[in-house]
């Protein structure tokens, strides 16, 4: 097949990237997450671990965003300055951060940990969700998170700007999906329903909904 | 003309530091310093660097019974002849998108991050590593077609 020897040539020229630099000054961490490692992760998972440079790269991959996470509260920055990480300057997370930036990071450090076996994958995105879980309901809009947040001060309920759209739209899409894969429980119909429905009532207060999504990976 | 001893050694001096300045800065000297960091950094690990604010707890993955995750994929079921064609012919076009958009990428923008559709440019918005080519593994038209591949030579 001609698609098969593309996807081979795919491999070779994906085990020649070089990620202890980058082209850019101030690396974008949700971007690079969701297509980089997101992409290394899958193409792993479905030639069932055939080649191991993909996963090597995923590693490494992993290890560099890893570096973002070196905070004084272990929060990551999402415009990140990899070249003064590198450097061993000291960084914090900013205060100003869109939502879904550090909200949707877990799918891909959670499957990096499983398949590895190094739970400092894991422990670095569900610091950051364990944040989310205790300001859920404390914000505007109870049971959303506002489109803005800081990291630094770890206070996600100032802004009142609220969208189910662009800039927040994958912190919710990640929900459910991590809930999947972390296997200890899927997603019901009836739970997708609850999460969908209640928030296009933004009026609505929406206790214990999505807080009993989320707290179970 | 003779000057004394130590105006000398100050001319001496001032004259290193106006001759030598310029060799220090000469591009084939730079370009040495450039190439030491660069092999410098081909022996750079991210995992070597040294934590600041180290976890000193790990937060463990959930324990529990797995459950599988249930099929995604529609169920076809029988199909007549003319419905098998049509899917044939439907996923055939979703596969023709998928080569298009490959070759465009590798005729104009191989390694980097995107291809511009209508000027052919190259772009790299995604820190410059190929973004398209790594974003574009997991696919499924490419991990469809590595499945059939291994199915058939079974």
């Amino acid at each position: 097949m001609e698609l098969y020897d593309e996807f081979e040539v795919a491999v070779a020229a994906v085990e020649k990237i070089d990620f202890t630099t980058c082209a850019v000054e101030e690396l974008n961490v949700f971007e690079t997450t969701i297509r980089y490692l997101g992409g290394l992760l899958a193409a792993h998972d479905l030639s069932e671990g055939k080649y191991p440079g993909l996963l090597q790269k995923a590693i490494e991959l992993g290890d560099m965003l890893y570096v973002a996470f070196d905070t004084p509260n272990r929060m990551p920055i999402a415009r990140w300055k990899w070249e003064d990480a590198k450097s061993g300057k000291a960084q914090v997370s900013s205060s100003w951060v869109l939502v879904s930036e550090v909200g949707s990071l877990t799918l891909e450090f959670t499957r990096l940990s499983q398949i590895t076996g190094d739970i400092k994958y894991f422990d670095a995105v569900q610091r950051v969700m364990d944040q989310f879980d205790v300001q859920q309901n404390l914000t505007r809009l109870p049971g959303l998170w506002p489109v803005v947040i800081d990291t630094q001060n770890l206070n996600f309920t100032k802004d009142g700007s609220f969208t189910l759209g662009g800039m927040a739209d994958s912190l919710y899409e990640y929900l459910p999906k991590v809930r999947i894969l972390s296997w200890r429980h899927y997603l019901t119909m009836s739970d997708f329903h609850i999460a969908t429905s209640s928030s296009r009532r933004p009026n609505r207060p929406i206790p214990k909904t999505l807080p009993e999504c989320h707290a179970t990976y | 003309m003779l000057l004394p001893r130590r105006y000398w050694a100050l001319l001496i001096f001032v004259g290193v530091i106006f001759i030598g300045y310029p060799f220090v800065t000469t591009p084939r000297l730079r370009e040495y310093a450039l190439n030491k960091t660069k092999l410098q950094s081909k022996s750079f690990r991210w995992a070597s660097l040294k934590t600041r604010y180290p976890v000193t707890s790990f937060i463990p993955f959930p324990t529990g019974a797995a459950k599988p995750i249930p099929q995604i994929q529609h169920n076809f079921g029988r199909q007549s002849d003319a419905e098998a064609a049509k899917n044939k012919r439907r996923r055939d076009l979703v596969k023709g998108n998928f080569t298009h958009a490959w070759n465009g990428y590798k005729t104009h923008a191989w390694m980097s991050d995107e291809v511009a559709p209508l000027t052919g440019r190259a772009y790299n918005h995604f820190g410059g590593w190929a973004a398209t080519l790594v974003d574009a593994l997991g696919a499924s038209s490419i991990a469809v077609t590595f499945r059939e591949h291994r199915l058939m030579n079974r």
